[in-house]
């Protein structure tokens, strides 16, 4: 027999650790610490992903894992428009259908996707199609037959719509050229809320309700009629699926019961995959690959916006999260607004109630150091742990605004040179030599100024009013997010600075105030803070790279005018803030998401 | 099954709720070190290893309520002669409201 010598030509690799990237699958190594043979073997799982910003169910999907679309939706009595993209770590609000529709079909990519059919209390039954650029929805063909509960297939000019319910269940089946339908073979029964993938010639049915109840039918399309598939393993309806007709995956559903079981299909049958979705759900989105699936939204009972990744690789993906971090000394609300230090160097100081006092934290626990000289709330802050700085802010209980500075050298604070003009509630970023402070109250809310270590001088003011606000950047670099008191929501404005001029940029998904943030101009998390006057305390986080807003995973302790903040996109803090009279202590801290290489050991059997 | 855990425990800082169990349940964090966990094994888990005190859904509730009364009469208190509403938004933040636990 052939030895791994004359096989691969080389011999086993010999290790003291297993390699931490991703090498070939298969690629076989001697880990002599363990005494292990070892090997990138691939296996299933599925990973929590960043909700979309509103929980939806019986929704139109499309897309792959990392470029997906979600739009239309449910309930019946009050059908959605709404789209939103996914990209690959949250989702942002895209523009929304000509018509709101639930129970429709899905088919094609995040940039050339078609929203099919569907129902709607007026008219009811839709016939009509829209299709999306990746910016906007444009009217498409009409369905010979309108009906929703259908399913999809395809691409969008090479699209197929099968099964569907119009009063009664259907077996119709139609064709997409990109601008009008054809009839094609009807299905062999007639089914709703059915499961679809493929293509227009090898198109895939499965599940499903034939009326009443579920049926763990699947069938084949080849262009022109459908033949009987393997049945899955799992009758079920309201299912998610991924895939090609010869490599599908069918997750989720009702049973009756909700499931979370996942199933993968060859061609020819149906197995029970290994891996099932974290949250059981039905009525869901879905998109991608039987490799690399996605599942967002459905009901649990109760309609939730989760979203999960699904990956047979050779990697370990970890989602991100939030977790606890050291509590402040003293609950403290209201401090710089802007991004200091990091998550193992961070700083906060000042806030309210009216204090100077600095606390430092080394990733696991806050020290009192020492204080500002002129106690301050909502102010700009920005820096580093051994070189912050403290721009303008309020200091007294009233409306006391200051021009004055300070800055910190990792244990004092000594006055800086004065602003041009007293003011608070504005938000700064850069260094402690080369910094810009933008915003905040009173009116004009548009004033920047720049800071180059000794002296402020006038910037070209922000295009709109920003107080309460936030940002962070660097003094050529800068961004500015929401802010401002209205009623009943806060702005989503953003605007970027480029050292010169302020430009305003694609909005946040949520508008807010009093938030926390952490990174640069191209990536960045923000804490969303306060975001209307009936939704204070909130748990919500977004994300900007660069050019779009995507959701984060939320906190576990609602929220608003923290009392500091820092860190990067992937590794941030926030900690104290208001959550009830006198604020809290609380810290949290931000990981990304991380995938990593998973050896396993190979045994004989 | 009712979908969450509802009770009270004090945040004693890093560790107390890791990434992992981010991962693994739904937690919210109320007024009055109130706790909302997801109804699984490893949520339960968390809540009696935090010696937590599992609270019915109503009285999780009250204690939300009670809190939030108390900061809303705290916020009406807090006034300075001549201060616009605005104003007074700036300085003390929005006007707390109440908090339907879910």
């Amino acid at each position: 027999m052939a030895d791994y010598k004359e096989i691969k030509g080389n011999r086993v690799q010999y290790l003291n650790s297993d390699p931490t990237t991703l090498g070939n699958e298969g690629q076989v190594w001697y880990n002599s610490t363990t005494g292990t043979l070892k090997s990138f073997v691939a296996f299933e799982a599925w990973s929590s992903g960043s909700s979309l910003g509103t929980a939806n169910y019986r929704l139109g999907s499309a897309g792959t894992q990392d470029a997906a679309l979600a739009f239309g939706g449910g309930p019946a009595g009050s059908t959605k428009n709404i789209t939103e993209e996914y990209n690959g770590s949250g989702w942002s609000t895209g523009n929304t259908l000509g018509t709101s529709r639930y129970v429709l079909g899905g088919l094609g990519l995040q940039t050339a996707g078609l929203a099919i059919g569907g129902n709607n209390p007026t008219p009811g039954y839709i016939n009509s199609t829209e299709e999306y650029d990746g910016t906007t929805w444009t009217a498409g063909g009409n369905l010979g037959t309108a009906r929703g509960q259908l399913a999809a297939a395809g691409t969008q000019t090479l699209g197929l719509a099968f099964g569907g319910y119009n009063g009664s269940n259907s077996s119709a089946t139609e064709e997409y050229d990109g601008s009008a339908w054809t009839a094609g073979g009807s299905l062999g029964t007639a089914k709703r809320d059915l499961a679809g993938t493929g293509t227009q010639t090898a198109g895939l049915a499965f599940g499903g309700n034939p009326g009443p109840g579920t049926t763990n039918q699947t069938e084949e399309y080849d262009g022109a009629a459908w033949t009987a598939g393997g049945t899955l393993n799992t009758s079920r309806k309201e299912l998610g699926s991924a895939g090609i007709q010869t490599a599908a995956l069918a997750f989720g559903g009702q049973t009756p019961s909700i499931t979370n079981v996942t199933e993968n299909y060859d061609g020819s049958a149906w197995t029970n995959n290994p891996a099932s979705l974290a949250t059981s759900r039905y009525a869901l989105g879905s998109a991608g690959t039987q490799t690399s699936a996605l599942a967002f939204g459905g009901d649990t009972p109760g309609i939730t916006g989760a979203t999960e990744e699904y990956n047979f690789a050779s990697i370990t993906v970890t989602a991100a999260a939030w977790s606890s971090g050291g509590n402040l000394t003293n609950a403290r609300r209201a401090g710089g607004f802007g991004s200091v230090g990091t998550q193992t160097t961070g700083l906060a100081f000042g806030g309210e109630p009216i204090s100077g006092e600095t606390e430092e934290y080394n990733g696991s626990s806050w020290t009192i150091s020492g204080s500002l000289n002129t106690g301050r709330r909502s102010f700009g802050g920005t820096g580093t742990q051994t070189a912050a700085l403290a721009s303008l802010g309020n200091t007294a209980a009233g409306d006391s605004p200051t021009a004055a500075s300070e800055e910190y050298n990792g244990s004092t604070w000594t006055s800086g040179n004065s602003g041009t003009s007293a003011r608070h509630a504005n938000a700064s970023a850069g260094t402690q030599t080369s910094a810009v402070t933008f915003g905040g109250t009173p009116s004009p809310n548009v004033r920047t100024e720049e800071y180059d270590g000794t002296s402020y001088s006038a910037g070209n003011a922000l295009n709109d009013n920003h107080s309460v606000h936030t940002g962070c950047g660097t003094q050529t670099a800068a961004i500015a997010c929401g802010g401002n008191p209205s009623t009943p929501a806060f702005i989503t404005t953003v605007e970027e600075y480029d050292g010169t001029s302020w430009a305003t940029v694609n909005s946040m998904i949520i508008g807010s105030a009093y938030q926390g943030i952490a990174g640069t101009q191209t990536s960045l998390i923000l804490q969303s803070g306060a975001q209307s006057q009936p939704s204070l305390f909130n748990t919500d986080t977004q994300g900007y790279d660069g050019t779009n807003w995507f959701t984060q995973p939320s906190i576990a302790t609602g929220r608003f005018d923290v009392k500091g903040s820092g860190g990067t996109s992937t590794a941030a803090y926030i900690a104290g803030g208001q959550t009830s009279p006198g604020g809290t202590t609380a810290t949290e801290e931000f990981t990304g998401e991380t995938s990593a290489a998973t050896a396993s050991t190979l045994t004989t059997s | 099954m009712a979908l969450f855990i509802y009770g009270t425990a004090t945040n004693t800082g890093k560790g107390f709720f890791t990434a992992e169990d981010r991962r693994a349940f739904f937690l919210r964090g109320y007024p009055a070190n109130v706790w909302v966990v997801g109804n699984n094994e490893k949520g339960a888990l968390w809540l009696a290893e935090k010696n937590g005190v599992e609270k019915t859904k109503s009285e999780a509730q009250a204690l939300v309520t009670a809190e939030i009364d108390a900061a809303k009469a705290a916020w009406d208190a807090d006034n300075v002669e001549g201060e616009t509403a605005e104003q007074k938004e700036i300085r003390i933040g929005p006007k707390p409201t109440d908090i339907t636990l879910p």
